[in-house]
């Protein structure tokens, strides 16, 4: 088999030998892949990106709130950007990262995608948060943003254009008590709504009607062309009130009042709507904005709700019915705030200026 | 055998050795790639995601069509925004594709039918269920008008 001179090309091309080549270099490679399967993070790079942007999907899909947490991350980047998700370890666009796209909402959609980028190859991201809040859709991490902290009470709101802009606001600060009246011995001064220590509600309701004036200037009509005055508590009953809501020539009223409630952990945000009238899509929406600004600016308030009314059934039931406010022709709210009751803490006593700045970035969402 | 064309004195060497490294050579390389790729293509099967994304889209397309009721904020699936709610415009305001995505979407009520990305569409769709994928959803819709029709909500797309 071998030549007697010994050449090295009959060794080379013996089959024993060459045969024993080829299943070295496969053992080698085996044994490479073996070795580096472990720290190959391939794998879950790209099962996280899917599994990110299946979730982004999902989560653009339900009508509630969700918070929907990952944990044990590994130290990579994980970017989500609009429409995708990218998960790399070092360079965005190195090979073996993961990546997966996903759709947004359109104009047509309800959702709106916040993108964030979390670097978790320089601080640890033991978990991610992948949030369903209102009409947001995003992704953080308090490990990461301190500030970050999930609001499941937020409501979802209609994004529809509405027809009509709000200019001119009429404001209706609920109840009015008239001191001096009252002083004189008058047989009606007026009332003033609910009463705990130093927090009457006429006085309340008209502060903060002032307080959003100031803030909504441009929006809200002229000092004068309020229900009752915004300068002092002065009786106004409920017709007179309706009255100037009949006659004034703004399209919209935003009324305030105090809740009252004997459960004190319940510190709630309710807005009234009328349900009989042909712009309830438009006051839904108002209430919406107003009340998610409220839960954004106000932790202390438990819980937000859009209440549609009959004022009719509701006429035919009490005599002095506080939603009577609430016309058919015109985009009308009623928020009743916080809770009388609480006795730490109380919202109505120092949070009159978040209430009020809330109120008017509620207005200014409604576009 | 190859012994013997290796002590073939008057044999071809050349062609022994060709044959040699054809077969050894080239074989190495294909168990090497075999090796390498047979864990990675495992491992990935498990990412495999059938057409769930696609599913998810349907239903977030159908709510975008749905009535919001205004009274209770919920969506009515049987009845449709608008009498002209399904057109051109509507179409392409429903989802934001990625641009590199291989998906094209149709809109039909009554057999009218909308379109984004129809040139896609069209060479797609004939090749559904081979080489691309659909998911139709069709359902009975009332207009505003009070009319019904037969809403259809398609997707082609290319699977990954």
């Amino acid at each position: 088999m071998i030549s007697k001179k010994g050449s090295v090309m009959d060794i080379v091309l013996m089959p024993v030998f060459v045969t024993g080549v080829v299943l070295g270099l496969i053992f080698l490679t085996l044994l490479y892949k073996i070795g580096t399967i472990g720290s190959d993070m391939q794998f879950e790079k790209k099962g996280i990106a899917i599994n990110s942007a299946l979730l982004l999907t999902a989560l653009q899909d339900v009508h509630s709130n969700v918070e929907y947490i990952y944990a044990s991350m590994r130290p990579f980047v994980y970017d989500f950007q609009n429409n995708k998700v990218i998960v790399y370890q070092k360079k965005l666009n190195e090979s073996g990262r993961g990546l997966y796209t996903f759709a947004e909402d359109g104009s047509l959609g309800r959702v709106i995608f916040i993108p964030n980028k979390l670097n978790g190859t320089k601080l640890p991201v033991p978990r991610i948060f992948f949030v369903k809040q209102g009409n947001e859709v995003t992704v953080d991490s308090p490990y990461v943003n301190k500030k970050f902290t999930p609001n499941l009470k937020l409501l979802e709101c209609s994004l529809h254009k509405s027809k009509e802009k709000l200019s001119n606001i009429l404001l209706d600060p609920g109840y009015g008590w008239d001191a001096v009246l009252a002083g004189q011995g008058s047989a009606n001064p007026g009332s003033k709504g609910d009463v705990k220590g130093n927090i009457v509600e006429s006085e309340i309701n008209r502060v903060l009607a002032a307080k959003v004036l100031g803030y909504a200037k441009d929006v809200v009509a002229d000092k004068s062309a309020h229900t009752r005055s915004l300068s002092r508590d002065s009786k106004a009953d409920i017709n007179e009130r309706i009255n100037v809501i009949e006659q004034g020539s703004s399209n919209s009223v935003i009324s305030v009042h105090v809740g009252n409630y004997p459960d004190k952990s319940f510190n709630p945000v309710l807005a009234y709507i009328n349900g009989d009238s042909d712009k309830i899509a438009d006051s839904r929406k108002l209430a919406c904005n107003i009340l998610n600004q409220l839960s954004k600016k106000i932790p202390e308030i438990t819980d937000l709700s859009i209440i549609p009314v009959s004022v009719e059934q509701l006429d035919m039931f009490e005599k002095d019915n506080p939603q009577r406010v609430l016309r058919k022709d015109k985009i009308g709210v009623q928020l009743v705030i916080g809770n009388i009751q609480m006795e730490d803490n109380n919202i109505l006593a120092n949070k009159l200026d978040e209430i009020a700045e809330a109120i008017k970035l509620g207005i200014e969402d409604f576009k | 055998m190859a012994l013997r064309i290796l002590n073939n004195k008057k044999g071809t060497w050349a062609w022994a050795d060709f044959l040699y490294f054809f077969f050894y050579v080239a074989l190495t390389f294909v168990l090497a790639l075999s090796i390498s790729h047979i864990p990675d293509s495992i491992l990935n099967s498990v990412l495999q995601k059938g057409n769930l994304e696609y599913t998810i889209n349907n239903d977030r397309m159908d709510n975008m069509l749905a009535y919001k009721d205004p009274y209770s904020g919920r969506l009515n699936y049987l009845v449709l925004e608008s009498d002209n709610m399904i057109s051109n415009e509507t179409v392409k305001n429903l989802l934001i594709f990625p641009k590199d995505k291989k998906i094209a979407v149709a809109l039909s009520l009554d057999g009218k039918k909308y379109y984004w990305r129809k040139k896609y569409y069209d060479i797609a769709k004939p090749l559904t269920p081979i080489t691309y994928e659909s998911i139709v959803n069709t359902r009975m819709v009332q207009l505003p008008s009070n009319v019904w029709g037969k809403l259809t909500i398609e997707q082609v797309y290319k699977p990954s």
